[in-house]
């Protein structure tokens, strides 16, 4: 199977459970939410042989091309090794009830030989990977790590050095734009929420490298903004920035809506005199980024070595090998018009 | 008259109890306001001092940590030559004994001896570029460990051979050894401590906080628009403080409604970062509310219970005193009131000013009793005298005072209007009563009386001149065969 097939199927296994439907479950007994949980069952993610190891993907949500990536990684690890993968996961991200779920049916009623979860919650799930991780199934994490010790190893992005990067390319930008160490110029950051242990991380990353590496008179302003993930609270957020402070010099998106939100905030308004650093790669953050009278960049992750790298680790500690680290950044790249086009043909590269 | 008397008695007493009420309030409401006031006060003083003593023990404790790879760097230092793979191995043995994770070395060149994920994170991270950066004890900012998934911090000391810097070595610490460091039985769940950096507003809790595992980060910039200083602090100033090292340490707020009191300590050795300690003061203060509010409580009780008590003591000091002048007014042989009591009553029913009395006074003289005494004894004198004092009573005790004076002497004061005839017909029962008078052995006495009259304001408005008029009527009577009575009206 060429990659562009694994690809498509990858895509087709998410289009077919959204088609399909969702899963309803039943209040479970002990669950403090008192609700339903919601869940798009297992399904395969690349053939299916018989003799081969079954390993089950737990996910935060389904239905993005971050989450994509992640099946497609782990898809194409399983089948280098020969690996059975299934993937499930919540419909709404946060619901940890339902993956709880999910994990419980995978070892009970599947007999995984092996897991990878990329956890909704780092606190609450600790009890069933305990639980799991006791049964000498070997689970990797994928994304977000775990409050405990039960698991091989994680493979996410440091966050806090992701943070200290975007840092780093807004002072590159800042220069770029011709601001003037003696000039006063403020930055501003937007992110979704406080309760975002990944954002949090990127905001005290960018201030941690700001404050030992900008000139004094560049400062970052105590004024943080919230969007909840709303695309037009976004949008409204940088317009109020523009309107609120004239010495904006640059802008930091701690993750995809609140750069998404910058980046139209920016196009509405008219300006380019202020310098965007972001997160991810949306259509909306590329197109700004290719426009040379702006100076915009963004922090791509690498969520699809996550996926391949964690299958890797649950086959070879199902093949009795020992695992040497817990955690293991798997990096970011700084996209800029610098490098754009480069990075462009090499994701289209890969999908060849 | 009597009612009235109690009545304003009754209103006296109901002020001064209300006057005792409202002194008592007030004293307990200044007693609670000057108390809650000096239990704050000792309250913050008492957070401080507990401040200030963790301070001291976390700063011994990383003194203590600094210590350990001071004396680990003298003793690689001391080698002639230092052989690193040899070192390495040696230093290893120390591991398990020590509070550290683990321990490496640095070649000059760069290279590290150490665990595989232990290189890989510093490089990553980039200390070796800070270390080129620092002289001296250096340590790294909280990092996220590659071999534990948890985080750390780690120490580094430069070593050296011959006195030529030969490199560093290294010493890993789990975050949650600081907590250890601070850990204090009294304050075991409530104390949170994070490293703090006041430049990037950057914090890492080293406790458990919020469910939230050592080793999170977050900035003083999410939280800033809720913490409200208290008490004349301002948390920039703090901030400020905290870069200048300043001795001002210590700064009370409220966030989410606790009140906190929280203090930084500078760590030597790690670039711009304190280590700050905070305390909710709520435990300490609810304490001291609850406190307060049972010693209102045990006061308010208190003063109800002197209320009750001064009433009660009031109450049977009243009585006491009703009985003594009861037992110094009566006459203990007759039960009817003595010549004191009666001139006490009679002094003031007529001390009154611009007050007409009316009344009237009766003298009475048991006839010939000295013969009664005589010829029977004192006892059946003692018997005569209870039944003529029991039956001038049930006749006029309804309408006035019974006394005896004296002897056989008897005086009554009318204070009903009872006309001249209605106590002439009274006057007539009682003689046919005491006429046949029973003694206690079951003989019949004749007891006769004389008696005189006056009226007053008839005969006179003053006491004296009265009692001269009735005493002439009685003479009168006396003069004329006595077992009779006159009116002194009708013998002038």
């Amino acid at each position: 199977m060429g990659l562009l097939n694994k690809k498509f199927s990858v895509i087709m296994l998410c289009a077919a459970m959204v088609l399909s439907g969702c899963a309803k479950t039943d209040e479970k007994a002990g669950n403090t939410s008192g609700g339903e949980t919601t869940v798009y069952e297992f399904e395969p993610a690349n053939e299916i042989k018989d003799g081969q190891p079954d390993i089950y993907v737990v996910l935060k949500v389904m239905t993005s091309q971050y989450w994509q990536d992640i099946i497609q990684g782990v898809a194409d690890a399983g089948d280098e090794l020969g690996c059975n993968i299934y993937v499930g996961g919540p419909e709404s991200e946060g619901d940890w009830e339902g993956q709880e779920r999910l994990l419980e049916e995978a070892v009970n009623e599947h007999d995984a030989d092996g897991i990878v979860l990329a956890p909704a919650s780092s606190a609450a799930l600790v009890d069933i990977t305990n639980e799991i991780y006791g049964k000498g199934i070997p689970i990797a994490l994928v994304d977000t790590i775990i409050n405990n010790e039960s698991f091989d190893t994680c493979y996410m992005t440091d966050n806090l050095q992701a943070g200290e990067l975007a840092a780093e390319e807004m002072l590159h930008q800042l220069r770029e734009l011709g601001v003037s160490e003696d000039e006063k110029a403020e930055i501003a950051i937007q992110i979704t929420s406080t309760s975002s242990q990944t954002v949090i991380d990127r905001l005290a990353g960018f201030n941690q490298y700001w404050s030992t590496n900008a000139p004094a008179n560049w400062t970052v302003l105590d004024d943080v903004k919230l969007n909840d993930g709303n695309k037009d609270r976004a949008k409204q957020n940088c317009i109020d920035f523009i309107e609120q402070y004239p010495n904006l010099k640059g802008m930091f998106g701690c993750n995809n809506s609140s750069t998404v939100g910058f980046v139209n905030g920016i196009n509405e308004k008219g300006v380019n005199n202020i310098a965007l650093v972001g997160f991810d790669y949306a259509d909306e953050t590329a197109a700004l980024i290719a426009k040379e009278a702006q100076h915009a960049s963004t922090i791509v992750q690498n969520q699809y070595n996550m996926g391949y790298e964690g299958l890797k680790t649950v086959f070879s500690v199902l093949d009795g090998e020992t695992v040497d680290y817990k955690f293991i950044d798997t990096g970011t790249v700084v996209i800029n018009r610098d490098n754009q086009q480069e990075y462009e043909q090499s994701e289209a590269g890969d999908a060849k | 008259m009597n009612k009235k008397k109690a009545k304003n008695r009754d209103l006296r007493n109901g002020s001064s109890i209300a006057i005792y009420l409202v002194f008592c309030m007030t004293v307990l409401v200044v007693g609670s306001v000057v108390m809650g006031g000096f239990i704050s006060k000792n309250t913050r003083n008492q957070l401080n001092s507990i401040l200030s003593l963790m301070s001291e023990k976390v700063d011994t404790s990383f003194s203590m940590m600094t210590k350990y790879i001071v004396q680990a760097a003298d003793i690689v230092s001391a080698q002639e030559h230092i052989d690193f793979e040899v070192s390495y191995k040696e230093l290893q043995k120390t591991v398990e004994n020590m509070p550290y994770n683990t321990i490496g070395l640095i070649d000059p060149n760069g290279s590290i001896y150490g665990l595989e994920g232990e290189i890989t994170d510093i490089e990553n991270q980039g200390f070796l570029t800070d270390l080129s950066d620092n002289e001296g004890i250096y340590i790294t900012q909280p990092y996220r460990s590659s071999l534990t998934g948890t985080n750390m911090i780690t120490m580094f000391s430069p070593i050296y051979e011959k006195e030529e810097f030969a490199g560093y070595i290294f010493l890993t610490y789990y975050l949650e050894e600081i907590q250890q460091n601070a850990y204090t039985e009294l304050l075991s769940d409530e104390t949170s401590i994070t490293l703090m950096n006041p430049y990037s507003g950057n914090f890492v809790n080293c406790s458990q906080d919020d469910g939230n595992p050592p080793g999170t980060w977050s900035n003083i910039r999410l939280i800033k628009s809720r913490i409200e200083a208290v008490q004349g602090y301002d948390y920039d100033k703090w901030i400020d403080n905290m870069r200048k090292d300043s001795a001002d340490n210590i700064i009370n707020f409220k966030f989410n409604g606790i009140n906190y009191t929280q203090a930084y300590i500078k760590i030597d050795g790690m670039d711009n970062w304190s280590l700050v300690i905070r305390i909710p003061v709520t435990e300490l203060s609810d304490t001291m509310g609850k406190f307060i509010i049972r010693l209102s409580g045990i006061a308010a009780l208190l003063i109800l219970a002197t209320l009750l008590l001064g009433v009660s003591l009031y109450n049977r000091e009243h009585e006491e005193n009703e009985t003594l002048q009861t037992l110094t007014d009566i006459d203990p042989l007759t039960k009817v009131i003595n010549r004191r009591g009666f001139e006490s009553r009679m002094n003031k029913l007529f001390e009154k000013k611009n007050a007409v009395v009316r009344c009237t006074f009766i003298f009475f003289d048991i006839d010939y009793f000295k013969d009664v005494n005589d010829n029977y004894g004192h006892d059946v004198g003692d018997q005569v005298l209870r039944k003529v004092a029991k039956s001038l009573s049930e006749t006029f005790d309804d309408f006035g005072i019974v006394a005896r004076i004296g002897g056989d002497e008897f005086n009554v004061l009318v204070t009903e209007p009872l006309s001249v005839a209605d106590i002439d017909s009274k006057m007539a029962n009682l003689r046919a009563e005491l006429k046949e008078t029973e003694l206690d052995n079951g003989v019949m006495m004749n007891v006769t009386f004389s008696a005189g009259l006056a009226r007053c304001p008839q005969d006179s408005t003053r006491l004296k001149p009265l009692q001269d008029c009735a005493d002439k009527a009685l003479y009168h009577v006396k003069e004329t065969g006595r077992n009779n009575h006159a009116w002194y009206d009708d013998i002038k």
